[in-house]
C-alpha cells in the first residue's frame, strides 16, 4: 500500500513538474471562498480562459487560511498577479506597497470601468491611489418576515422607522406572539457603524487616532439593547456565544421577525425561510434614513500584485468579470451588485424572485448612502472582537452601559494608537 | 532510564569514553535524517520566534525590534491573565478527570470478552473526531437551552430547564471540559497495554491471601501501572496546556473570554489581530509554563513511580 502511494506521488510529482515546463507563464489568481463560491470563481475561470485563450494557474482557500497564505507570499515577493481583496486587509497592504496602483490603466483606458459611477469605485481609492476594482457592490439591510408580522397584526418597519419606533416595534411584537422581535446575530460592531453614522460619527476618526463617534451614543444603544434583550424581545445573549450557522439562526427557523444582515447574505434567508421566501422586506436600519446614515460597500476588490510580470493578463481578468455579458449572467449577483449600470440592468433582468428583490432593494439603498470613510485600520477585526464582549458584558448584567461603553472607547483609542 | 542513570554515576575512561563514542556514532547516522529535519523545521523556526518575541511584526512587514516590550504587554493584559487562569481551570480539572475516565474505562475493556476488539475502536473514535465542527455543533445542540441535556433534566427534576450551559460564562467552560474528558482514547490505549503488562500472578497469590479489590486495585494495579500514569500525565498535561481547536471551534474563547484557553489566544494575536510578535512572546511564556510543570512532575516521579527491577 505505502508503496503503491508512493509510486503514485512520484507519478504525480512528475506530471505536475512537465506540465509546468511546458506552459509559459499562466496567470496565477487566488480567492478566498466557500464551496459555492468557489464554483462561481471556478465557472467564471473557464469562461475567460475560452473566451481570451489566456491560461490560468487558480489557487484558493477558506477565508482564514487565504489571509495567512497571502501574508506568507508577500513576505517572499511572491504575491499571485492577480488576487483578491478585502476592504479590512486592502489598506495595510496598499502601505506595505504590495498592490498596483491601477490609476494609470484606468486612465489609458486598459480598464474599462468608463461607466462607473466614482462613488462606487471610490472604495479602493487608498492615499489618492486605485488599488483595487469592486467586484460588486453590497450593502447593508434590514429584512423583515413579512408574513410573521402580519399574522401578528402588525405592519412591517419602513424605511423612515425611528430607532425609539424600532424597540417599539421589538417589543410590542414579542408581546403579541411570544418570539422574538428581532434576532440579534447581527448586532456587532458593523452594524454599530450606521448607528455611529445616524449621529454625525463614524467608528473612527478621520485619521483613524481616536473613536469617532460620542461614548454617549454607544451607552444609548447598549441600554437600548439591553432593554429589549431583557424583556425576553430578543435572544438571550447565552445563545449567541456558539456560531451555530445562519441554518439555526432563529430568523432562519421563523423564530424571529426582523434580522439585520448584508445584501448579499439576505438570500440566503430568503432561500432558508423555504415558503415565505419573497416575502422578506427589504428595509434600511432604523434611524438611518433621515441622516443617509447606511453605505454601500465593494463586496471584494480585484487587485494586482505590485510584483506581478504578467499585468496584461490580470487587466483582462477584471475588465471580463466587470464588462462581459456572459460573465455577469453567470454570476447572477452572487458577488454583490455589478458595479457597471449596464450589466447591472441586465442582470437585473434575468433574476428570480429573491435576488430580484434583493437587486431593487440596492437602488434604495442608494438613495440613503453617504460616502464611507477609508478602509478599516489594521486593528478592527480585534476592535470587533472587543465590541461583541462589550455588548455581551452589559446584556450579561456584568457592567452597566455607560461603563461597558466607557472602557470600549478606552481600549479603541488604545489599540489605534498602538 | 536505569542506563541514563548508570552513565551518569560512573566515571568513565579515556578508552571507553572513545568506545561509547565510536558506538554512539553509528547511531547518531541513523538519525541524521531525523536530526535535519528537527534542526530545520523545529529548531530554527523555534529560535526565530524567540527573536520575534522581541519584535514588533505583523507578518506583513520587516520585524521592528522593541526589546521586551511584548513581555511588558502582557503583564498588563487583561485578556492576557484572564486566558492564563482558563487554562490553568481547564488543566487542572480536564487531565486528572481525564486520566480516571481512560483508567476505568481501560479496566473494563482489558478483560477478556467476546468482541472486545470492537468496543476498544468504539471508545477510541471520539478521539479521532477532535475538535471538528461536527463536534461543535453537536456540543451546541446536545448543551444549548433546547438541547439533550436539558431535555433529559427536565424530565428527571419534573420542570422546564432552559440552560444554555455552552453559552453561559458559569458554565461554558465545564462543557468544553466534558468534551476533553471525551477525547480519553489514545490513553486508554495505553493504559491497556500497561495493564496488560502486569503478571497475573501476583493477583492470583493476592487472592489466595484474601486481598480485596480494592486492595488489589491500590496494591498491585496502581503501583504496577505507574510508569504508564506518569507517562499519561505528563503527555496529558502538555496537550491540556496547548488545547486549542474546541474552544476555537465551540465558544471563539466566549462567552466574555471565558472559554479563552492560552492557545487560542495566542492564535488570535497572531493570525486575526496580525501581532506576530507578541503571540511568539505569548508561546515562550507557554513553553515557560509547560517545561516548569514537566520538571516538577519528572522530578516528582521518583517518589511515587516504580519500576520493576
Amino acid at each position: 500500500m505505502k508503496k503503491l502511494m508512493a509510486v503514485l506521488l512520484t507519478v504525480a510529482m512528475l506530471l505536475s513538474l512537465s506540465a509546468a515546463a511546458l506552459a509559459d507563464e499562466p496567470m496565477r489568481m487566488c480567492w478566498w471562498g466557500s464551496e459555492s463560491s468557489n464554483k462561481i470563481y471556478l465557472g467564471v475561470m473557464d469562461m475567460f480562459v475560452e473566451a481570451t485563450g489566456i491560461d490560468v494557474e487558480p489557487e484558493y482557500y477558506s477565508w482564514d487560511d487565504y489571509w495567512t497564505k497571502m501574508n506568507t507570499l508577500a513576505a517572499g515577493h511572491d504575491l499571485p498577479d492577480s488576487l483578491r481583496m478585502d476592504y479590512q486587509y486592502i489598506k495595510s497592504y496598499v502601505e506595505k506597497g504590495l498592490l498596483m496602483d491601477l490609476t494609470p490603466l484606468v486612465e489609458s483606458g486598459a480598464i474599462d470601468v468608463s461607466d462607473v459611477p466614482e462613488s462606487v469605485l471610490s472604495g479602493g481609492m487608498i492615499n489618492g491611489g486605485l488599488y483595487g476594482i469592486n467586484a460588486g457592490s453590497n450593502g447593508l439591510c434590514m429584512v423583515t418576515n413579512r408574513k410573521l408580522v402580519e399574522d401578528a397584526g402588525m405592519e412591517v418597519p419602513t424605511n423612515e422607522m425611528t430607532w425609539d419606533e424600532f424597540e417599539q416595534w421589538v417589543l410590542e411584537f414579542h408581546e403579541k406572539t411570544g418570539k422574538f422581535g428581532f434576532d440579534m446575530e447581527g448586532l456587532d460592531f458593523g452594524s454599530f457603524r450606521i448607528i455611529a453614522r445616524e449621529h454625525g460619527g463614524e467608528l473612527y476618526n478621520a485619521d483613524q487616532t481616536a473613536a469617532g463617534f460620542d461614548t454617549q451614543v454607544l451607552v444609548d444603544y447598549f441600554a437600548s439593547v439591553k432593554r429589549m434583550h431583557d424583556a425576553g424581545a430578543i435572544q438571550n445573549v447565552a445563545e449567541t456565544t456558539v456560531d451555530v450557522g445562519k441554518e439555526n439562526y432563529f430568523f432562519s427557523k421563523g423564530e424571529a421577525a426582523a434580522i439585520w444582515t448584508t445584501t448579499d447574505s439576505s438570500t440566503t434567508f430568503a432561500k432558508l425561510l423555504k415558503d415565505n421566501y419573497g416575502l422578506l422586506s427589504y428595509t434600511v436600519y432604523p434611524g438611518a434614513a433621515a441622516t443617509k446614515a447606511m453605505y454601500v460597500k465593494p463586496s471584494q476588490f480585484m487587485s494586482i500584485a505590485a510584483t506581478s510580470e504578467n499585468v496584461d493578463a490580470a487587466v483582462a481578468y477584471i475588465n471580463y468579470w466587470t464588462n462581459d455579458e456572459a460573465c455577469n449572467l453567470f454570476i447572477a449577483g452572487r458577488r454583490g451588485v455589478p458595479i457597471s449600470p449596464k450589466m447591472a440592468d441586465i442582470v437585473g433582468a434575468s433574476l428570480d424572485d429573491i435576488s430580484g428583490n434583493m437587486f431593487a432593494y440596492m437602488s434604495v439603498l442608494n438613495e440613503y448612502s453617504s460616502k464611507l470613510n477609508d478602509p478599516e485600520p489594521t486593528c478592527h477585526g480585534e476592535l470587533a472582537k472587543e465590541f461583541e464582549n462589550a455588548q455581551a458584558s452589559v446584556l450579561f448584567g456584568e457592567a452597566t452601559p455607560e461603563a461597558a461603553a466607557e472602557s470600549f472607547v478606552a481600549f479603541i483609542n488604545n489599540a489605534l494608537n498602538n | 532510564m536505569n542506563v541514563v542513570i548508570a552513565a551518569k554515576k560512573t566515571t568513565l575512561t579515556a578508552g571507553a569514553k572513545r568506545r561509547l563514542l565510536k558506538n554512539n556514532l553509528a547511531g547518531y547516522a541513523f538519525i541524521a535524517p531525523w536530526l535535519f529535519g528537527l534542526l530545520a523545521f523545529t529548531s530554527i523556526p523555534m529560535l526565530y520566534s524567540l527573536y520575534l518575541s522581541f519584535t514588533k511584526y505583523d507578518a506583513l512587514g520587516a520585524p521592528v525590534w522593541t526589546g521586551v516590550q511584548n513581555y511588558v504587554t502582557m503583564f498588563q493584559d487583561a485578556t492576557f491573565w484572564q486566558s492564563v487562569g482558563v487554562t490553568f481551570k481547564y488543566v487542572f480539572i480536564l487531565v486528572p478527570l481525564r486520566l480516571a475516565t481512560a483508567l476505568g474505562v481501560a479496566m473494563i475493556l482489558a478483560t477478556k470478552h467476546r468482541g472486545i476488539g470492537l468496543y476498544r475502536t468504539v471508545y477510541y473514535i471520539p478521539s479521532l473526531l477532535g475538535g471538528s465542527v461536527a463536534i461543535a455543533i453537536i456540543w451546541a445542540q446536545l448543551f444549548g437551552s433546547q438541547g439533550a441535556i436539558n431535555g433529559m433534566l427536565s424530565q428527571l427534576l419534573g420542570r422546564t430547564v432552559n440552560f444554555n450551559w455552552v453559552g453561559e460564562r458559569s458554565s461554558a467552560l465545564y462543557s468544553l471540559i466534558l468534551l476533553g474528558c471525551w477525547h480519553f482514547g489514545s490513553s486508554m490505549l495505553i493504559f491497556i497495554s500497561g495493564l496488560k503488562q502486569i503478571p497475573q500472578n501476583y493477583y492470583e497469590a493476592a487472592l489466595i491471601d484474601g486481598a480485596s479489590a480494592p486492595q488489589r486495585f491500590f496494591r498491585i494495579t496502581l503501583p504496577m501501572l505507574s510508569p504508564v500514569i506518569f507517562f499519561n500525565l505528563v503527555m496529558g498535561i502538555i496537550t491540556a496546556f496547548k488545547s486549542f481547536s474546541e474552544s476555537l471551534i465551540i465558544t471563539d474563547g466566549g462567552p466574555l473570554n471565558s472559554t479563552m484557553l492560552f492557545a487560542l489566544y495566542i492564535y488570535k494575536q497572531g493570525f486575526s489581530y496580525f501581532k506576530m510578535g507578541y503571540a511568539c512572546a505569548m508561546s515562550w511564556v507557554l513553553l515557560m509554563i509547560i517545561a516548569v510543570f514537566s520538571i516538577f512532575i519528572f522530578g516528582s516521579s521518583t517518589g511515587w513511580v516504580h519500576y520493576e527491577e
